[in-house]
């Protein structure tokens, strides 16, 4: 936790002299992905990926760590990142079932709710509950007796 | 915070997919005067689209998988 970078710490180098901010290296998808495809279909990655699908890590995780890995390196920009992650994500895929590997997409709805969220609504909850009760106490105090009137709307008053 | 895309991106381009843009037939002729010319074609448009080069990989991805699920 301690080890992460201080705010500004990325302002401290001269402009330039990281490698994303060079012009980047593949400019269109298909560029990009003539770089990634080789290098994931070959014997020693695709070897490692499927120890690493068969861990239960997320595909959709790993193809965006890939990307990110590339921006980095100053290979892609961030939008050609962006526009070949699902075809990232699909040969990961492909990978995993010529493997038979029952590995976890990361496309799965999230059904189990986050428990900070749970501990927000109960907090809501409560605050609203205390809320109302107060609001009642005031209404009683404030309701005045009304009158017990015997005549009609027209009739004189007494 | 957002920190990964990617099961975004995969799902809006799978709808993206599954939703074809409907061919409208335009009339070549206007009533008052010569034939229009357009300057590029829908079909020209498509393949400069990067969006529509990705689906189409992920296409044949898909193929390929199917194949791979089937046998």
């Amino acid at each position: 936790m301690f080890n992460a970078p201080i705010p500004g710490q990325s302002l401290t180098h001269e402009l330039g002299a990281r490698p994303w901010q060079q012009p980047a290296q593949y400019t269109t998808v298909e560029d990009a992905l003539d770089y990634y495809i080789p290098r994931i279909d070959s014997d020693e990655v695709s070897e490692q990926l499927i120890n690493v699908l068969e861990m239960g890590i997320p595909v959709t995780t790993i193809a965006n760590t890939m990307q990110l890995g590339g921006v980095m390196e100053g290979k892609h920009s961030v939008d050609v990142g962006m526009l070949i992650l699902p075809v990232l994500v699909e040969l990961l895929m492909l990978i995993g079932d010529a493997a038979k590997v029952d590995y976890v997409s990361g496309l799965e709805k999230e059904e189990r709710l986050d428990s900070s969220l749970i501990d927000l609504a109960v907090t809501q909850f409560n605050e609203q509950q205390d809320k109302n009760v107060n609001d009642e106490v005031e209404i009683k105090e404030v309701e005045t007796p009304v009158e017990d009137r015997t005549g009609g709307l027209m009739s004189r008053s007494m | 915070m957002l920190t990964n895309p990617s099961p975004i991106s995969y799902q809006n381009l799978s709808m993206a997919m599954k939703r074809k843009p409907e061919e409208k037939e335009e009339s070549k002729t206007t009533l008052m005067g010569p034939p229009k010319k357009r300057m590029t074609e829908n079909k020209k448009d498509d393949i400069l689209n990067p969006s529509r080069r990705v689906a189409s990989y992920i296409e044949m991805l898909k193929k390929k998988r199917e194949e791979i699920i089937n046998v």
